[in-house]
């Protein structure tokens, strides 16, 4: 930071980060791949003149780190050249915090378990499978440690911690004679910012017989016949959609085309016409983005510019009222802060997957909050003359606004007089994604709410992934447009 | 890696200098067979999107991959600390590891030693893409599409690496240590990627290049 401010930097902040990751993979009565993999080294990035540089290396010796700081400033004073309008970084709404710690709060640090107990884990669930009759089943693990430092010329010194873990079986089924297969993936565990606590809470062996006989059901249930139907979906299918359909085109940079050579743009832009003006759906829809949730993906203490998360709406009693942002971004949205009487500051959302990786605006956490009525999943059901209910998550498509999309899920129940009459298979629903938030007419309390999450969620060039939970209740979509995936011409 | 000058030609690790890692590395091994691979680099890259440079970027890094095979066990491991204790712990872990998992029968040997040609894909002129160049670029694109009213969006990467690959088999390891072939000067640069759409208000009418979703691409460990 002192090289870069030596060498013009008008800003700059450095991250020092060592990450270790471990994955392994079994399938069947063998493993498939144990991996072990860290990663050390620093990023520098600077502000001159109004435009970024950034520059990163592994090799963190004296010279080395002037080199790249200076590196950072020179590209910086080229990117001038082709700017259009200077930058400007939003204030930090605390004092920097010259000795922040922060670490994710798990029980075990999955590094100190035998590779040897989490093999023995692995092959023991995929027994339990084997034994209740799965054709095939594959399961893995996924552990990250990220210890990672942040120091920057306004002063703030921060080193966390940062623990995820993601366990996951998908087990296979085949008809008798081998032309249909169905599969079932653990999607009732989700990754979390957990240590390997995770896996032992929940027992992979314990569930895998249930998941067999879930897959036989699913190969050999009713088809679903086209139609509309009200949609009854399950916290550990519904994150996916609100990933998609809320999550992403509330990006700041991608309403205002900043990531339209890649992930996509937004149906949300422009924010002019948009903010405080926009319904996305009935007045109790309340959506809340937060980096705190305790276990989940997108939690810290500092957000990679420094900045304390804060909890934020996205959309407020059904409005839509805000974008996520970073110090840079929060500047683009100062009318609208002004207008409402707000400070303009970052929502926290900076965040860089590695130590070679630029930080910029991703993904926090983002929820659809419970309802205030104590209903849960079953009461749901209870109300539903003639609907399916969906759980799990699977395969999807989105367009590049986030606007026309198809979801599919991992198992699907019919709905009939309020009960569950039988498994269905091959659904899928079609949206609009403001029509299909404005036809929520149900939603689960504080009971019913879960977090899902992923690994991986991508964009940026070069291509970044991001970690990221979505907390959700069970939830009531009315009159939805439901397709038939295995239908055949 | 040695000091060098701010504009110097993108740095990667020599083919002495992978020699000496993946010797010392193998020198390490007490496993079955060892393969050792490095890899080392810059990747620079600028990005544009509204008619303005949006982020840049250049970065080096070296990294070791130790795959480690145990009878019909095996395991890999990556470091990009080359530090002598680094690398030994590295190989041990690998070790390690490949003791502790189960056997693969479907594991196949090593190959053998194998003949390759010198890669002949260097550009100089792509290792040596500095900021002010990509920059250049990125205005040739960016004040025409301006200019016109259109909205111009794209990125420009440039790589240069060296990737070096080398086993050992048996227990004649040191006698029987071949080079895999060293692989210098992979060079390659995906430049100017455009897009362009009419400017209504900030919106853009054109569809990005790369898909709604790269999220989508996979399940279990993959995007969103």
């Amino acid at each position: 930071v002192d090289a870069a401010k030596s060498a013009g930097a008008d800003y700059a902040d450095c991250r020092i980060s060592s990450a270790r990751s471990q994955n392994i993979g079994t399938r069947e009565r063998r493993v498939t791949n144990i991996g072990d993999n860290e990663t050390f080294g620093f990023g520098v990035r600077v502000l001159v003149g109004g435009a970024w540089g950034f520059a990163a290396s592994s090799n963190l010796t004296p010279d080395e780190v002037v080199r790249v700081a200076r590196q950072a400033v020179a590209q910086a004073k080229a990117n001038r050249a082709a700017m259009v309008k200077p930058l400007q970084l939003a204030p930090i709404h605390h004092p920097p915090v010259p000795n922040g710690v922060w670490r994710s709060p798990i029980r075990i640090d999955p590094f100190t378990v035998a590779i040897e107990d989490k093999v023995a884990y692995l092959l023991d669930a995929n027994a339990a499978a084997m034994a209740a009759g799965a054709r095939f089943v594959n399961s893995n693990m996924f552990f990250l440690k990220d210890e990672k430092t942040f120091a920057s010329t306004l002063g703030t010194v921060t080193q966390q911690t940062i623990f995820r873990a993601q366990p996951g079986m998908t087990v296979t089924m085949t008809s008798p004679d081998n032309r249909d297969f169905t599969t079932r993936q653990s999607t009732d565990i989700q990754p979390k910012g957990l240590g390997y606590e995770h896996v032992l809470d929940n027992d992979m062996k314990q569930h895998a017989a249930r998941w067999v006989e879930e897959a036989k059901e699913k190969l050999s249930a009713k088809p679903v016949e086209v139609g509309r139907y009200d949609l009854i979906l399950h916290p550990t299918h519904l994150w996916l959609t609100i990933h998609e359909a809320i999550a992403h085109p509330t990006e700041l940079d991608r309403a205002y085309g900043f990531e339209a050579n890649y992930a996509g743009t937004s149906y949300l832009s422009p924010p002019e016409e948009k903010l405080g003006k926009f319904r996305m759906g009935p007045s109790f829809m309340n959506v809340l983005a937060d980096r705190s949730a305790p276990g989940s993906l997108s939690a810290c203490g500092w957000d990679d510019e420094g900045v304390a998360p804060e909890d934020f709406h996205i959309v407020k009693d059904g409005m839509f009222v805000d974008y996520q942002t970073t110090r840079e971004q929060a500047m683009w949205l100062d009318w609208w802060y002004k207008q409402n009487g707000k400070p303009t500051r970052s929502h926290g959302c900076s965040y860089a997957q590695t130590w070679a990786d630029v930080q910029f605006q991703r993904m926090p956490n983002v929820n659809l909050m419970p309802g205030e009525r104590d209903l849960v999943w079953e009461d749901l059901i209870a109300a539903t003359d003639n609907g399916i209910a969906i759980v799990g998550d699977g395969s999807f498509s989105i367009d590049q606004q986030r606007y026309n999309a198809q979801f599919g899920g991992q198992l699907f129940y019919e709905v009939k007089g309020g009960k569950i009459t039988g498994m269905l298979k091959d659904v899928a629903y079609q949206i609009r994604t403001p029509e299909f938030w404005n036809a929520l007419d149900m939603i689960g309390g504080k009971r019913s709410y879960e977090l899902g999450g992923a690994f991986g969620d991508g964009k940026g060039q070069p291509a970044q992934s991001n970690a990221v939970s979505h907390g959700c209740p069970p939830t009531r979509h009315k009159q939805i447009n439901v397709i038939n995936t295995g239908r055949t011409a | 890696m040695p000091a060098r000058s701010l504009y110097a030609i993108a740095p990667h690790l020599s083919r002495a200098e992978c020699e000496a890692i993946t010797k010392k590395v193998l020198g390490y091994s007490t496993a079955d067979e060892c393969r050792v691979t490095v890899n080392s680099g810059m990747r620079q890259n600028t990005r544009f999107a509204v008619n303005q440079i949006s982020t840049a970027g250049d970065d080096y890094n070296a990294a070791v991959t130790i795959r480690a095979v145990i009878g019909k066990r095996v395991a890999n491991v990556t470091v990009n600390r080359l530090d002598d204790a680094s690398l030994r712990a590295a190989v041990q872990n690998a070790e390690r590891i490949a003791r502790l998992a189960p056997e693969d029968p479907e594991l196949l040997p090593e190959l053998g030693p194998q003949q390759y040609q010198e890669a002949i894909n260097w550009s100089d002129a792509t290792a040596s893409l500095e900021p002010e160049a990509r920059a250049d670029a990125v205005r040739a694109i960016t004040e025409p599409a301006r200019r016109a009213g259109f909205i111009s969006t794209g990125y420009i990467e440039a790589n240069a690496n060296s990737f070096a690959d080398r086993q050992q088999q048996g227990a004649l390891r040191l006698l029987a240590q071949h080079l895999h072939g060293v692989h210098h000067h992979r060079a390659h640069a995906r430049r100017h990627r455009l897009r362009l759409g009419r400017r209504v208000g900030q919106r853009l009418g054109g569809a990005s290049t790369r898909g709604s979703s790269p999220s989508a691409r996979s399940r279990r460990r993959g995007g969103r």
